[in-house]
């Protein structure tokens, strides 16, 4: 029995370890492309729009679309899509792409833009911030569910309960 | 008779009878770009005046689908939805009129940025007027 039970404690640490680096992994793709996409705009922006290139813009939009579709899958791995970090990574999320295509962007008459630059690089930083926290979430999240978690809740219950 | 059911972003649907259904990728471009009409024939003052104003301003319900778009540039996207508050159309009026759909979930961040250009849009406005 005891043997049984240390198998199934071993192979429910070996899921938790396997969903940790899942979720670790999943995290790190939209980190780059956030940092990817505001190394587009330092080409881009600080360029008036006669030395602005169309592969610097093509970049930058390159980069967006990336940025898009990392986030929005993490963003699908989460279960509760009421929770105030939720709201506040993909508030992150829409202020990130707002801006980065925003100021002076594909404007024929456009001037070296250097605020949009810091706009885009607060507006990563912030997103990098709020995808730490949404981690963090998932990472508990995925925990609290299974079942030693579980049963450690309900051992604890009973504790309190003969405590009382 | 057209009829356009919207599936929005928030799995709500509803039955907007007679909406003009619009595709930007399709009906537009798939690759929207620029601000105003001299960044090109492609720019966010081109879609607002040629395609959504003059439905708007005859009271048509509209349903724009950004399926199939590359990208909305924020540049593109603010000056066709925030440029309709500017030209007069309150914000009030165009949630009456207007839904933004998309099926694909990594362009459900410009369905919430349009209304976001909006709301702004309209703050603007009314701070402009009470001065």
């Amino acid at each position: 029995m005891a043997g049984f039970v240390t198998l199934a404690i071993n192979n429910l640490n070996e899921k938790r370890r396997a969903r940790r680096d899942f979720v670790t992994k999943a995290f790190e793709g939209p980190r780059d492309d956030i940092k990817r996409a505001v190394d587009a705009s330092l080409v881009y922006y600080p360029h008036s729009a006669c030395d602005r290139t169309k592969a610097m813009e093509a970049q930058l939009l390159a980069a967006e679309r990336e940025v898009r579709h990392s986030l929005t899958a993490v963003l699908a791995l989460q279960e509760k899509c009421d929770s105030a970090v939720y709201h506040d990574a993909q508030t992150a999320f829409d202020d990130f792409i707002a801006v980065l295509t925003s100021g002076s962007f594909q404007t024929k008459d456009a001037e070296e833009d250097l605020m949009t630059v810091i706009l885009i690089a607060d507006a990563g930083a912030k997103l990098r911030s709020a995808l730490i926290g949404l981690r963090s979430e998932t990472l508990s999240s995925a925990v609290a569910n299974d079942w030693l978690s579980q049963a450690q809740q309900a051992l604890s219950g009973v504790r309190r309960s003969f405590g009382k | 008779m057209l009829h356009s059911v919207a599936h929005l972003s928030s799995g709500k649907s509803f039955s907007m009878p007679d909406a003009v259904h619009i595709s930007i990728a399709r009906q537009f471009s798939e690759t929207p770009f620029g601000r105003y009409l001299e960044d090109g024939k492609e720019s966010g003052q081109a879609f607002r005046e040629k395609i959504l104003l003059p439905l708007l301003n005859e009271g048509r319900s509209v349903v724009i689908s950004l399926d199939g778009v590359a990208g909305l540039p924020s540049s593109f996207w603010e000056e066709a939805l925030g440029g309709s508050v500017r030209a007069g159309i309150a914000a009030d009026r165009l949630r009456e009129l207007l839904v933004i759909e998309t099926t694909e979930a990594d362009l459900e961040t410009y369905v919430r940025l349009g209304w976001r250009y909006i709301d702004q849009a309209e703050v603007k406005r009314q701070t402009n007027q009470s001065h």
